[in-house]
């Protein structure tokens, strides 16, 4: 078995809910191993939400956003709802002018807000 | 009008040159045509640009004047061959007036812009703005940007964009306008327009923009209703 590369990027775990928050350019292959250790971090700490903060993040291309959406439907298979919190304006409007959306992912504003909406989900 | 070595060095030069850089002919002559030139730069570039076409029309450069003022100048050059040997006979036209004007009129132009589309928080977490007048494509863009970092400032939840002072509205307009509806909901705020009148809305019918997944309300009052139970607040009589 492969040892799986540990990213320099914190899943921070806080009751129920992973938080994590990307302060480095996420080019493809850290983007992969990211979203792996992601995956991972969930299955191993039973998190039933994560919220993904990406207001460091500049650029995205289709590549990133596309491993965002894997992130979101596994996760979701596995029983954790993910928040996507702080996108910028212009990456706002980079992922629309590429017809990109973010499909069955939710968005919010800032962590705060990411965190109420994934309480409010276990709720109901 | 200057006639010019191709080191820099003057030839000859007529008044209206010298009254437009404000120096004299013979400091002209002693320091040549190279220190006009705001950016030392710009005589190189000129220079190339003529050594590929042969000549210049219109070539717009700063020129530095005596008193150290600059002027933006039109400039139209031509190699010219004098005495077997290669000159440049330049024209220029100082059109600083005219760009003075033209910046003037685009800066009043963004202010009246701003103007016309403000963000007005109506309640905390509400923002209204209302449209009025014609939308063109550089209203909207100016209005996405300001909408999206309205957002990105925080505490933005709801947006209710009135348009029923809009007199008409294009394909690429109404496109624009779904987009930055699109953007917004990515940033994570909600966002519902009202006001949508008869005529706009045959025309976006017509025009077949998509508007499926947009909240719409009749009236400006109803949306504010939306975004009150949005924020789960609720209006008492007393």
């Amino acid at each position: 078995m492969t040892h799986v590369e540990k990213v320099m990027i914190p899943i921070l775990k806080s009751g129920d809910y992973l938080i994590t928050s990307p302060q480095v350019a996420l080019h493809d292959k850290l983007a992969v191993q990211y979203k792996d250790e992601i995956l991972e971090r969930i299955v191993e700490s039973r998190a039933k939400g994560l919220v993904l903060d990406v207001s460091a993040i500049d650029v995205v291309d289709s590549f990133l956003v596309r491993q965002i959406g894997e992130i979101a439907s596994a996760a979701s298979i596995m029983g954790a709802q993910v928040v996507v919190v702080g996108l910028r304006p212009e990456v706002a409007m980079t992922l629309v002018e590429m017809g990109l959306s973010l499909i069955g992912v939710r968005t919010a504003r800032d962590l705060e807000k990411g965190m109420q909406i994934l309480r409010e989900i276990r709720k109901q | 009008m200057w006639l010019t070595e191709l080191d820099g060095s003057i030839l000859a030069v007529n008044r209206a040159m010298l009254d437009m850089t404000g120096y004299t002919l013979e400091e002209l002559r002693k320091a040549g045509v190279v220190g006009v030139y705001a950016d030392t730069s710009g005589r190189e570039r000129l220079l190339k640009a003529l050594r590929e076409t042969g000549r210049v029309r219109d070539w717009e450069v700063v020129l530095k004047r005596k008193d150290g003022t600059e002027c933006t100048a039109l400039m139209n050059a031509d190699e010219v061959e004098m005495a077997d040997r290669k000159v440049i006979f330049t024209a220029a036209r100082d059109v600083s007036e005219i760009k003075l004007a033209e910046k003037a009129l685009k800066e009043r132009d963004e202010i009246i812009g701003k103007l016309s589309t403000p963000i007005i928080e109506l309640w905390e977490g509400i923002m209204l703005v209302p449209l009025v007048g014609i939308l063109n494509s550089a209203r909207v863009k100016q209005l996405n940007e300001s909408i999206l970092r309205h957002i990105a400032r925080g505490k933005t939840e709801v947006i209710v964009m009135d348009i029923s002072g809009i007199a008409a509205i294009d394909t690429k307009t109404a496109n624009y306008i779904l987009r930055t509806i699109q953007a917004v909901r990515l940033m994570g705020s909600d966002i519902i327009i009202t006001g949508i009148r008869p005529d706009v809305a045959v025309t976006l019918v017509t025009l077949g923009v998509e508007l499926s997944g947009i909240v719409t309300r009749a009236t400006l009052r109803e949306g504010l209703e939306y975004a009150f139970e949005k924020l789960r607040l609720r209006l008492t009589g007393g």
